[in-house]
């Protein structure tokens, strides 16, 4: 049963070229696994309770390159990342003579491997850096900073005049960043690396000299979130620059003539002229360390971890701890040093090492003679595996402690911080062998972490050469190394961790086929053969993303040929309107329902096409041109009349005149247009429209010449329906005039007579509304008097009307309904409805209505 | 203010849907800034009661805000930062940008975060920057862009509105679109919260229009929806659905029909007979709260239990919600059963403070029940107040002489009697002579065209002629507008302009309709067997339509005999077997009832009105959903409340 146990785990973990080269010779594999070695023979205590190891992690591949970190600059990317070299101008050197003498910028891997050579033509280079996303950024003498990828595509950013025409005196970078102090002192940041970078001045600290050394303090750990700036001058004080201004920090420790803040953020090491290492926070509160030193400065010196740092002179690299404890490593050749969040990196011409703190985990466990219980289960793990009943005591041991789950914990978390498989496996297997004894215990953080480690030793291989510890690992994040390795082209390997790990692998597969796109040699129907069909099962895929790479390289049918498998309009719209195609993205545009891209199209293609092209395309999509139609309603007629015209919407366009007539504040001009607009509408043979008009023509005239007449009442007429005006010359008391206007347009006398009973009801006019109902029949009946009177809240008034009304039925309701009882009987009396007469009487709710009816039944 | 209506007692969890945008909301608001406190809300005057129902005001200022102000011209505020919350207008922009500019002009550091409701769109953002704004991040304006995607807004535990006014008028007159687009994404987020919506049914070619963005929103979404997690961590209250991303919900919805507004245009334009339907049509109701004299409340007591007078002049905003358990009962019910309905819940209060009486004799155990039930009889005791009040003043219009003979000719139309031509027509003539308000001229003559078969075309320009000399010219462009819909004119000849289809346009078709739909059912209002109650007799065709489609093959017969564009799509459920019960089932316990479609009493069955629902309509559908022996529950999603005259108001021209 072990031993298939064993077989799984070395599957589970992956298994990778062993490069253990200085700690254990697996002369014979045979007794390699009977004794364990000894892990922790190579540490060394810096401080009583933090031991360090140096482990090497790859030969270099560039030997056949013949690098010689003497002759050539080098700068590395933290999180294992890759190393740019350039030869050291600096120098006098011998260049053999196979050997080109133009200049070149080469990027290795962490393992020595070649990715990209770049030839040097550009000129002479200030400084240079990483970015976050591993981009080679290269700042010239000239303030033009030139940014890498991976795959040395180049992108030119100019940081402005003011910067180049100082002059630069010095530039740091830091992951998202980068800031320069001129020569004239003055500093600037520039933030982002992207198309338009952002470049500020600073305020000006006043320096009288260059400063004596200066670092950055990056945004992520300073309080005002914005890139801050310590400077230590030349006499000895210590500023800090921000956006804010510049504070001074006072302190007793001397001119710094080298800086480095730590991986924290918090802490402060400094070098200073008289040759001693300063080390504490920020604000030179306490000291953590001090160590005098040489009075030479180091030509190193950066963090190692949160709480060391390493210092280099030629010869020499000096780690030093907290209290000013150190341990010092003998080097000949010139070497690298990175800084990584848990270590530090050092690449010599023929290694690359790892100098870290031991976890303490793997101390418990590796620590010979410790009687801690993981270090037991580790014995007795090996001891099992020589068949030695030492095995069974050690267990009983640990048992009787009550620990071993925790020993179990402890071996496999003290497996990941291991770098060479057969460790790890060792590890895992002992605690593997110590959960057989535990009732329980739940696999999936053993399972996880196998997971994991799989993956980092895949990622560790050197030809891959990503030297990522575990802590590394989990600070950058999955997402961030499936990144790196597309960036390094292993796209196989990274979909095949994306699919392992379950994370989403479409921009892997992106990146993949617009490094195809852009292969110029290869016929499109050969490279859509080799793409979609890989692709075009894998939802999300951005085929945007790869059409639009097809199109920057000059592929303008491929690229429309990728875009048809888009299926977000959204993404696929502005490419099509970028590659001048706005036919088929208005189309892509109207398909989606989406209005806002249609406007999108609409804006761009009215900016790009001939006024004559611009409408063809918007004659035949009538959804594009509605949408135009209405917006041109509240910005722009001019354009609104030239649609309606090419859409063949002629009488749209008379009813803009016709708005536009209306629009006149002087009525002859309202007059005017709308006898032009009359005729416009009868040439579209719009019959009633034009009658319609020509009637308000009429209108206007009569409107015109009551204002006159009315002058002195101050009515206005204009504006004003045919009715209304009827209404107001009845108001005025002018009912012959009236008359001639109802004549003159056929008002029915029906129309007629409901107008007046309100203008008189209106005005409260109730004799002339007596007058007018007496002059001749109400075609209308006089129930509408009645009840204009009782609106009015005239009763009295209603009930002339009420008795001229024919229905005795709805005499009586009329009545009622105003609390007219007797009247009511009265009028059912006169009908002889007697049966109406008793219900009224019994309705009737006072006493007297009721006694009054009670007497005409009677009577 | 008010409390927020209670959503707990909705079928789907329509508080998650609520709470998801308050957050989504609050975190806008909540945007980090450099140095300046003080915030200043600026609203659009129409987001007010839209936004009113999601989040309180008292929300907004724990985030910050201290003061709201309306969009105007003149804005005088010292705070240092200002968020506009406006649909993308042309109008606005020019306001925002005459204030960016004086503030530049003044030296007066403003940011400036402008939030677009429901998109922001390029349209208004080229307007800005061709009125001088400089929009771009970190530009010299200090002005921001976001959106905030408010879709679908809760107006009561079956109601789902978008509230965009006007948008009859824009979709189906001006072929503006966008409400749909909006409308399509409102359907996303409800799919994303209560699983794809198996079966749907379109009818009309907007509503063909929305399944087809739905659909392919899904596909571009690449199966994966949008998930409603809230931006901050505080509301991860157990409500917020989808806190495990990657597991397909179950679908909680059956079925989902969409309807355009043209397909049912007699509907709205008939006069509403239920009691809310006349709240509506008489006093106007908006985002769920009407507007009353304070004459008509009960009297208003302060925390103290004094009594409060109001100010006689100003009126009062009254929510109308199921968070008043008597409206729940009252609001669907035909005006004709209202009285009797608020006697006997009057009487039900009085015998409840009657039993105070029989305490003193009482066991503990009786008093105990008394107090406890007391709140809520109080509550009820309130409302009765109010809506007596209320229906007092309705009954006064609905008794008059002049409203029951608009009864008389509107379902002398309906039912097409012999003389109904005639009534009607002198109806419009004595409507015209009185001056009657407008749209309710408009919605005769409307029924008129949509019901008489072959109006001669003189008596239709004898109309138009008769109202522009009432009314004014410009009521030539209203009549334009309306023939372009449809809705007047000679309706057995095709529509004008082609792109809008009104579905009577067959010879006869209101007559086929009819007995199709069998559209006349004789019902006891008191005591309705049937929808047609809501109007006395005449069944909405909407309504019956929405139900014969949820009958078996009811959807065939329905469809071929309404006229118009259609189509019927089952969407694939995705598979979700075994994974689902992982990590995920805390959704399950969240939801309202925690069943799934199996276990459900009824199918949740949606229907999605464009162009506008009535609460007629509503008061069918909840007649539906009511029935013991009914097997779905109705929720209803519009773009708004609508009546006939709110509807043809965006029709007429000023």
């Amino acid at each position: 049963l072990h031993f298939v146990t064993t077989v799984v785990i070395s599957k589970m973990i992956g298994k990778r070229k062993e490069v253990d080269l200085n700690f254990s010779p697996p002369n014979d594999e045979a007794n390699a696994w009977k004794t364990f070695a000894d892990e922790s023979a190579n540490w060394q205590p810096l401080t009583n309770n933090a031991t360090y190891r140096r482990r090497s992690v790859y030969n270099m591949m560039w030997g056949n390159q013949d690098i010689d970190l003497i002759k050539v600059v080098a700068i590395g990317a933290p999180y294992g990342g890759p190393i740019a070299t350039r030869r050291d101008e600096s120098k006098i050197l011998y260049v053999p003579s196979q050997e080109s003498l133009k200049p070149e910028v080469r990027i290795y891997t962490s393992s020595g491997k070649l990715i990209k050579s770049i030839t040097w033509e550009k000129g002479k280079i200030h400084s240079w850096g990483w970015s976050e996303s591993e981009q080679l950024l290269i700042l010239l003498e000239t303030a033009t900073l030139l940014v890498y990828n991976l795959q040395g595509e180049e992108t030119t950013l100019f940081l402005g005049k003011e910067i180049a025409d100082q002059g630069i005196l010095d530039c740091k970078f830091w992951p998202t960043g980068l800031v320069i102090v001129t020569k004239q002192f003055f500093f600037y940041t520039m933030t982002g690396f992207g198309p338009e970078p952002r470049v500020m001045r600073l305020v000006d600290p006043k320096l009288d000299g260059p400063p004596a050394s200066w670092c950055i303090i990056e945004p992520r750990f300073s309080a005002s979130h914005h890139v801050e700036i310590l400077i230590s001058t030349q006499t000895g004080g210590m500023l800090v620059l921000g956006i804010d201004g510049v504070t001074d920090r006072p302190h007793n420790k001397g001119k710094f003539v080298k800086m480095s803040v730590s991986p924290t953020g918090k802490i402060l090491a400094g070098f200073t002229s008289t040759g001693s290492l300063w080390v504490g926070p920020l604000d030179f509160s306490r000291d953590l360390s001090v160590f005098k030193a040489d009075d030479k400065p180091p030509d190193q010196l950066c963090w190692c971890g949160k709480d060391s740092i390493v210092l280099f002179w030629p010869g020499l690299l000096l780690a030093v701890g907290p209290g000013g404890k150190r341990i010092a490593f003998e080097y000949n050749d010139n070497i690298l040093l990175v800084s990584e969040i848990d270590g530090v990196r050092i690449i010599t011409n023929s290694l690359c090492e790892v100098l870290e703190r031991v976890p303490e985990v793997t101390e418990g466990v590796f620590t010979i003679g410790s009687e801690k219980p993981p270090r037991f289960l580790y014995s007795a793990y090996e001891n099992f595996e020589n068949k030695r009943p030492r095995a069974d005591e050690l267990m009983r041991l640990i048992r009787r402690s009550n620990q071993l789950k925790d020993a179990v914990d402890a071996c496999i978390e003290a497996s990941v911080h291991e770098f060479s498989p057969s460790v790890q496996s060792r590890l895992l297997r002992s605690a593997s062998f110590g959960k057989g004894y535990l009732d329980y215990y739940p696999a999936d953080q053993f399972m996880k972490i196998c997971k994991y480690l799989r993956v980092l030793n895949a990622v560790r291989d050197c030809e891959i050469g990503l030297p990522l510890t575990w802590d590394q690992f989990h600070a950058l994040g999955d997402k961030n190394l499936i990144e790196r390795l597309t960036r390094r082209f292993q796209h196989l390997l990274a979909t095949r961790i994306c699919d392992y790990l379950n994370l989403d692998k479409t921009q892997v597969m992106v990146h993949w086929a617009c490094a195809k796109v852009k292969k110029k040699e290869v016929e499109d129907r050969e490279i859509l053969l080799s793409v979609v069909p890989k692709l075009k099962d894998t939802p999300g895929i951005s085929w945007v993303q790869i059409a639009s790479a097809a199109f920057k390289h000059q592929r303008k049918e491929l690229a429309t040929k990728l875009l048809d498998y888009e299926s977000r309009s959204a993404e696929q719209v502005p490419l099509l309107i970028y590659m001048k195609e706005e036919d088929l993205a208005l189309d892509k545009a109207i398909e989606s329902g989406d209005t806002n891209l249609i406007y999108l199209v609409l804006i761009n293609a009215r900016r790009s096409k001939t006024d004559v092209d611009f409408y063809k395309l918007l004659k035949t999509r009538p959804e594009a041109a509605n949408l135009l139609t209405l917006y041109c309603k509240q910005t722009d007629y001019g354009v609104l009349r030239k649609i309606n015209f090419s859409l063949g919407r002629e009488g749209d366009n008379i009813d803009l005149d016709v708005i536009d007539s209306l629009a006149n504040v002087d009525v002859d001009n309202v007059i005017k247009g709308l006898k032009t607009n009359a005729q416009s509408y009868g040439q579209n043979k719009q019959i009633f429209n034009q009658n319609t008009t020509l009637n308000e023509v009429k209108l206007l005239l009569i409107q015109k010449e009551l204002e006159a007449q009315y002058m002195k009442d101050d009515v206005h007429f204009t504006r004003s329906s045919l009715s209304d005006t009827i209404y107001r010359v009845i108001a005025l008391g002018d009912l012959n005039r009236a008359r001639v206007i109802q004549k003159e347009f056929k008002v029915t006398e029906k129309k007629f007579t409901w107008i007046a009973i309100r203008a008189y009801a209106d005005k409260g006019d109730w004799v002339g509304l007596d007058v007018f109902s007496k002059k001749s029949k109400s075609p209308i009946g006089y129930r509408p008097f009645a009840e204009m009177c009782i609106e009015k809240g005239n009763n009295q008034e209603a009930v002339q009307y009420i008795a001229r009304m024919t229905d005795p039925a709805e005499k009586v309701t009329m009545l009622t309904g105003i609390d007219m009882w007797r009247e009511a009987a009265d009028m059912a009396m006169e009908g002889r409805n007697m049966d109406l007469v008793v219900q009224i009487g019994q309705r009737a709710p006072r006493r007297e209505d009721q006694e009054y009816i009670q007497s005409l039944l009677e009577g | 203010m008010a409390t927020m209506l209670n959503l707990e007692n909705s079928v789907i969890n329509l508080e998650s849907i609520r709470s998801y945008e308050k957050q989504s909301f609050l975190s806008i608001l909540e945007t980090s800034y450099s140095s300046a406190t003080t915030k200043a809300l600026i609203f659009d005057p129409k987001i007010v009661g839209p936004l009113g129902l999601i989040a309180d005001a008292h929300s907004m200022m724990e985030k910050g805000v201290t003061k709201f102000h309306q969009l105007t011209q003149k804005l005088d505020t010292d705070c240092g930062i200002v968020i506009y919350l406006i649909r993308p207008k042309i109008e606005f922009m020019k306001i925002i940008s005459g204030h960016i500019k004086r503030w530049r002009s003044e030296k007066k550091r403003v940011e400036v975060l402008i939030v677009f409701c429901p998109r922001r769109t390029m349209v208004a953002e080229k307007l800005l920057e061709e009125e001088g704004v400089d929009i771009s991040e970190n530009g010299i304006d200090n002005v921001r862009i976001a959106e905030y995607k408010l879709e679908l807004i809760p107006l009561d535990t079956d109601i789902l509105s978008m509230e965009v006014e006007h948008q009859f008028r824009e979709c189906y007159l001006d072929g503006d679109k966008s409400s749909l687009y909006n409308m399509a994404k409102g359907i996303m987020t409800l799919q994303a919260a209560f699983g794809i919506i198996p079966h749907i049914k379109a009818k009309g070619a907007c509503a063909k229009n929305v399944v087809d963005m739905i659909l392919r929103m899904r596909k571009e979404s690449g199966g994966v929806l949008r998930q409603m997690t809230a931006p901050t961590s505080s509301s991860s209250n157990a409500k917020t659905p989808n806190q495990a991303p990657n597991h397909d919900v179950p679908s909680e919805i059956d079925t989902m029909i969409i309807l355009d507004r043209t397909v049912d245009m007699i509907t709205p334009m008939i006069t509403q007979l239920t009691y809310e339907g006349l709240v509506d049509e008489i006093f106007g109701v908006s985002y769920g709260h009407v507007d009353l004299d304070p004459s008509l409340l009960p009297p208003q007591k302060d925390a103290k239990g004094n009594t409060i007078t109001l100010p006689q002049d100003k009126l009062v905003k009254t929510p109308l919600n199921s968070n008043d358990t008597l409206y729940v009962e009252l609001r669907d019910l035909n005006i004709t059963a209202v009285g009797p309905f608020i006697r006997r819940k009057v009487a039900e209060v009085d015998e409840y403070y009657k039993r105070k009486e029989k305490l003193k004799q009482g066991s503990v155990s009786m008093i105990r029940d008394f107090t406890r039930g007391l709140p809520r009889v109080q509550k009820e005791h309130n409302s009765a107040i109010l809506h007596t009040n209320v229906a007092r003043r309705i009954n006064k219009t609905t008794e008059s002489a002049s409203f029951n003979r608009r009864l008389r000719v509107e379902q002398g139309l309906l039912i097409n009697n012999s003389n109904a031509l005639e009534s009607a027509l002198e109806y419009i003539d004595e409507m015209i002579g009185q001056q009657a308000p407008i749209q309710k001229l408009l919605r005769t003559i409307i029924v008129l065209c949509l019901t008489q078969p072959k109006l001669s075309p003189k008596i239709l320009e004898n109309l138009k002629k008769e109202v522009i000399e009432s009314y004014g010219f410009e009521q030539l462009f209203t009549f334009q507008n309306l023939e372009k819909l449809g809705l007047f004119g000679d309706n057995t000849s095709s529509s004008s302009s082609g792109q809008n289809e009104v579905a009577l346009t067959l010879p006869n078709g209101w007559n086929a309709l009819k007995k199709h739909f069998s559209l006349f059912v004789s019902v006891n209002e008191k005591e309705p067997n049937d929808i047609a109650y809501v109007y006395s007799g005449y069944a909405p065709l909407s309504i019956r339509f929405v139900q014969r489609c949820t009958e078996p093959g009811g959807w065939r017969m329905a469809n071929e005999v309404l006229p118009g564009t259609s189509c019927e799509v089952d969407q694939d459920i995705p598979n979700r077997n075994s994974n689902y019960s992982f990590g995920g089932n805390n959704r399950n316990a969240a939801a309202s009832s925690g069943a799934s479609v199996g276990m459900r009493e009824k199918l949740v069955t949606l229907v999605v009105f464009l162009g506008g629902v009535t609460m007629t309509e509503i008061a069918a559908l909840r007649w539906l959903s009511q029935q013991p022996n009914s097997e779905r529950e109705y929720i209803i999603i519009t773009t708004g409340i609508i009546n006939g005259g709110t509807l043809l108001d965006s029709l007429i021209q000023k």
